[in-house]
């Protein structure tokens, strides 16, 4: 469903992304775990088309993503829940929700829908008329899943979406995901809980200094020694003294 | 009293033209993140167009005014703005500047450095008299133009669609852009309202001073400047807010000082400003939510 073949990403000279090729097949949940700085962020931002890659292809159902603004991405069936959730603070649970489904003008199942999230997320439609910005964090996660599975996407993209969340509210994170799993979503979820990821993903992809350097099923990443697996992520092994650095 | 009543009208009256001055300014900020120093030339071309329309019965004047100024600010989003789009704010602010002073001198060229005057209707110049008070219409028109604009332009951003597209682009306009919000409607959008609050405070101005010149817009975008920031940059209400602020220094002194220190009003009422700055670095309103643009 989308391929990335051979991504660049470059901040003037730093190179974020160095050769990254992944796929994510339909109704799949793909992973993407890697260290701070590995350039996960990088690379949603240039599926959802905020960054321009230097080189390489994104493709999304056969059709190039390349050069087209993040706007015109969005109706093509890919939302993001960025890193920092970033829902609109000074607008209304309500209202950030409604800019959820900017994409489906004149869809009449619209009010529905977004009645049907609130019911799915309680606090939502509890906070419907408070400014977003009062939330607390997980809350503020849920509206910016909610919002963003309100575009109806074909494919969702999460960027750390358990960051600075409390353990009970990780978990209900990752039963968020685990249930659009179960409703057919495909997922291309980037977080730094390695583990857990690996646990809970059909496939994962273990990204370090911008390069892919593992990658597998969930069989075939739990079965693997764990001194090894320590030395794809982290780039050293435990107990080595002088770690590669970016 | 009976001046505190005057002052009062006056107040309310100059506060409501600024505060139309002020959030054709603050709108495009809001979304741009730039100061666009040619809104004084909307209102200049709305003066001039006003001017060429001088045959045509008064609505039609105000119609192609509102049509002229709208298009004008649609024009300089799409020829000089678009193109700078994400450059660095200085660049844009330079723009600005430079965009400013080629349409006054194109003025200049074209229309000649002295000033034109239009006729209006009496129907605004006239004043009317309640228990001894002389209130001139146009100080009325004034009010009720601005509390209309003023409101609808609430309403249509608390209500519509593309009004809370608007606000989410205000506060963060990449995420807005990820919902699907297109990023060059919301921008033509906001130079469009910021074009229909130039004409009309084009309109009030030419109304209250009869004459149009290519440097019509200078005072007035000094003014708006100034409340925008005075109001919080990045606040719609903190910069309405700021116009009325300027409109009650402005009544207060002139009525307050003593006569020979009159001609030196604005000055003071400038003086005033750098206070409140001192007071309030961060403007009468603190926006919480002003990110800024990579
Ligand atoms: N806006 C930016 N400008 C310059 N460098 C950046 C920017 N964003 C990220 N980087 C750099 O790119 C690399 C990858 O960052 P990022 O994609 O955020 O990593 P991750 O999400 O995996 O933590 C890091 O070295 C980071 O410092
Ligand atoms: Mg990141």
């Amino acid at each position: 469903m989308l391929s990335l073949t051979g991504i660049f990403v470059n901040y003037g000279h730093v190179a974020a992304v160095r050769g990254v090729s992944l796929e994510v097949n339909e109704g799949e949940v793909v992973g993407l775990i890697g260290p701070n700085g590995a350039g996960k962020t990088t690379l949603l931002s240039a599926i959802a088309g905020v960054i321009r890659p230097e080189r390489g292809d994104i493709q999304l159902l056969g059709e190039t993503l390349l050069g087209k603004a993040p706007e015109k991405i969005v109706p093509m069936g890919i939302s993001l829940v960025p890193e920092g959730r970033e829902i609109f603070g000074t607008l209304t649970v309500e209202e950030n929700l409604r800019l959820g489904a900017t994409i489906r003008r004149r869809d009449p199942e619209v009010a529905g829908d977004i009645e049907s999230m609130m019911e799915r997320f309680p606090i939502l439609g509890k906070y419907r008329g408070t400014h977003a910005g009062a939330l607390s964090g997980g809350e503020q996660q849920q509206l910016a899943i909610a919002r963003a599975l309100l575009a109806n996407p074909k494919l969702l993209l999460l960027d750390e979406p358990s960051l600075g969340l409390a353990p009970k509210l990780v978990d209900q994170v990752f039963d968020i995901v685990g249930q659009l799993k179960e409703d057919g979503v495909t997922v291309l979820l980037v977080e730094q809980n390695a583990r857990r990821t690996l646990e809970f993903a059909d496939r994962t992809y273990v990204l370090r200094s911008g390069e892919i350097r593992l990658s597998g099923t969930k069989k075939e990443l739990s079965s693997m020694d764990n001194a090894d697996f320590e030395h794809a992520f982290l780039g050293f092994h435990r107990g080595e003294r002088q770690g590669e650095s970016r | 009293m009976r001046t505190v009543i005057q002052s009062a009208i006056d107040i309310l009256s100059l506060g409501s033209l600024y505060a139309l001055l002020a959030l054709g300014v603050a709108l495009v900020f809001g979304i741009m993140r730039f100061i666009n120093f040619a809104h004084g030339e909307l209102l200049m071309v709305g003066g001039y167009s006003l001017f060429l329309a001088r045959e045509l019965p008064f609505v039609f004047m105000i119609l192609v005014c509102i049509a002229t100024v709208v298009l004008t600010a649609l024009l300089f989003e799409r020829v000089a703005f678009r193109p700078i789009r994400g450059a660095n704010p200085a660049t844009q602010l330079v723009t600005s500047f430079a965009l400013s002073f080629l349409l006054q001198n194109l003025a200049m060229l074209t229309l000649g450095p002295r000033a034109k005057s239009v006729g209006l209707p009496t129907v605004l110049t006239e004043q009317f008299t309640v228990g001894g008070l002389r209130i001139a219409k146009l100080d009325i028109l004034t009010v009720v133009l601005g509390v209309v604009l003023m409101a609808s332009l609430g309403f249509f951003l608390k209500r519509s669609t593309l009004g809370v597209q608007m606000r989410a682009s205000a506060e963060n306009f990449e995420m807005a852009r990820l919902v699907g919000v297109k990023a060059n409607t919301v921008i033509a959008s906001a130079f469009a309202i910021s074009g229909l609050l130039a004409a009309s405070a084009a309109i009030i101005l030419v109304a209250k001073t009869g004459t149009i010149t290519p440097g019509l817009g200078l005072k007035p975008v000094v003014i708006a400047f100034v409340a925008t920031i005075m109001g919080g940059l990045g606040s719609l209400s903190g910069a309405a807010l700021g116009g009325f602020v300027l409109s009650f220094l402005s009544v207060t002194l002139q009525t307050l000082l003593p006569l020979d220190l009159r001609p030196f009003r604005d000055a003071f009422v400038f003086g005033s400003v750098v206070l409140i700055f001192l007071l309030r670095p961060q403007g009468l309103i603190v926006v919480r939510s002003i990110k800024e643009r990579v």
